[in-house]
């Protein structure tokens, strides 16, 4: 489990998300920073997961985007 | 890093957290002793005003993370115990209630405390929101009472007296300015938080504040107010603002003035940095000294405490983001929100429903605040710091060099 920060990226690791819609505030942030796992709902801005298992390519994005969420509205299993 | 063995952290909430957990993830092995004056591991404060007054979260959730992780990360806490003095000479601190520690690296997160008003000291009616404890006292008192008086129409008082309408109270608000929030969003959208909370039937009393409290023992039972009306009450939640706790500071030769004062660095001295609410610091992007109380600044500064801290230089120059949930309304916002701009609809309008309002210095756009249009409101986001030249923040601190280039998914600071 990534606890902080950036790690590296390690062989035969699997990142799975998991989120908190009823925690998430909708500012979007983990959509602007990765946009090939997040989105938003349109009417209310909360969080779309679209892929729970992302490619290796988005784990850094992914990892800035649970960083920054200012709710902690996403967690990381890896 | 050779020679800094020792880092303290002032302050167990979020910017103090954030900034160790930073510590760590930049590879800094060195002892971190994380110092806070309550009791409670380190927790979530925004909640407090929404899910917990609502009564949809119990009080493990608020919980920033389980106790595991401080042993994970080899940081040790000291809760409970309040700083009260920094000796910059012999770079120790003193505690309340143990011996000084000394530091080679000192970060200050010690946050701000509730204004208090000392005509309603005394009173056992009369109710803050900053702390846990504050919280679950006052979703008590939301529901057991008919009636409440806020003092305060800012982000607290607003939130209170959204919760406190949603469990049937009756709610009288009371500020003196022209509108709720007006001094924070501006009188066009102050406007319009008004409707919002006169339709959901709070009585308003702006333009005013509280001469007298009329008492029947220790309960403060009405409140006489300065353009003549009364207000009867069952409590009174204050809510007029937080002061950055630094009376610990005094004396220490540190520059305090609106809170520590700090460079775009967030570095207050040799060797000492300050992050969260308690930081005044020069922000390079809008050109002035910027201080939040906002949750997701404090994370942020927090990392770049820590960073510059551990001598990796990073200026500290976000988009300032802050959220708030009223009734059914979502407010948003990214950047600044200055008194004196010019402010105008970018999306929709105060008749439709959504909207996002544009704030503008000199037909620069230095801030955006959305009503129920989050994605709308995003798309505004890269326009902010499209002319700032020092374009660094929390993304391009973690990502490392060369990922502020990527532009279409341009690197967000968030607020």
């Amino acid at each position: 489990v990534v606890t902080a920060g950036i790690r590296s990226i390690q062989e035969g690791e699997v990142m799975e998300v998991v989120i908190y819609p009823e925690k998430c505030c909708g500012a979007g942030l983990c959509v602007l920073n990765a946009p090939a796992v997040f989105d938003q709902r349109e009417d209310d801005g909360i969080v779309i997961l679209l892929t729970s298992k992302p490619p290796v390519s988005e784990y850094d994005n992914v990892r800035r985007a649970k960083q920054i969420c200012p709710a902690m509205a996403i967690e990381l299993k890896e | 890093m050779d020679d800094v063995h020792s880092v303290v952290v002032i302050g167990a909430s979020a910017a103090g957290l954030s900034a160790v957990e930073a510590l760590r993830a930049e590879g800094y092995r060195g002892s971190i002793r994380l110092v806070g004056s309550e009791s409670h591991l380190p927790y979530d404060r925004p909640p407090l005003s929404k899910q917990i007054l609502a009564g949809t979260w119990d009080r493990s959730r608020l919980e920033l993370r389980p106790e595991e992780h401080y042993q994970r990360l080899d940081i040790q806490l000291a809760l409970g115990q309040r700083a009260t003095g920094l000796d910059l000479q012999n770079r120790t601190i003193s505690l309340e209630r143990s011996e000084p520690l000394h530091f080679d690296r000192l970060i200050i997160a010690t946050g701000a405390n509730a204004r208090r008003l000392p005509i309603l000291e005394s009173a056992s009616n009369v109710f803050y929101l900053r702390t846990i404890e504050d919280a679950f006292a006052l979703s008590t008192v939301l529901r057991s009472a008919r009636s409440i008086a806020v003092i305060g129409a800012g982000f607290v008082g607003t939130e209170v007296a959204a919760a406190a309408r949603k469990s049937g109270v009756a709610v009288t608000l009371i500020d003196a300015g022209d509108n709720p929030l007006a001094q924070r969003l501006g009188a066009l959208v102050g406007s319009r938080v008004a409707r919002l909370h006169s339709d959901n039937g709070v009585v308003l009393r702006m333009r005013t504040s509280v001469l007298e409290a009329i008492r029947n023992g220790s309960n403060i039972v009405e409140l006489k107010l300065g353009n003549g009306d009364a207000c009867a009450c069952d409590a009174v939640i204050v809510a007029v603002g937080a002061d950055p706790e630094t009376a610990w500071l005094n004396g220490s030769s540190l520059q305090i003035v609106n809170g520590v004062e700090c460079d775009e660095h967030c570095r207050a001295a040799d060797g000492i940095y300050a992050a969260g609410d308690v930081a005044n610091w020069f922000h390079p992007g809008y050109g002035r000294r910027l201080r939040i109380e906002h949750r997701t600044n404090a994370s942020e500064q927090g990392v770049a405490a820590a960073r510059n801290l551990l001598g990796i230089p990073t200026v500290f120059c976000p988009i300032p983001f802050f959220w708030s949930d009223q009734y059914d309304v979502k407010l948003q916002s990214f950047g600044i929100l200055p008194a004196n701009a010019q402010v105008s609809y970018l999306y929709g309008s105060a008749e439709s429903g959504a909207f996002v309002a544009g704030y503008f210095e000199e037909e620069r756009l230095v801030g955006v605040l959305g009503w129920n249009a989050a994605k709308e409101t995003r798309t505004h986001v890269a326009t902010l710091s499209s002319l700032w030249t020092h374009d660094i923040g929390l993304v391009r601190m973690q990502g490392g060099a060369g990922e502020a280039g990527r532009l279409g998914q341009r690197p967000i600071r968030s607020g």
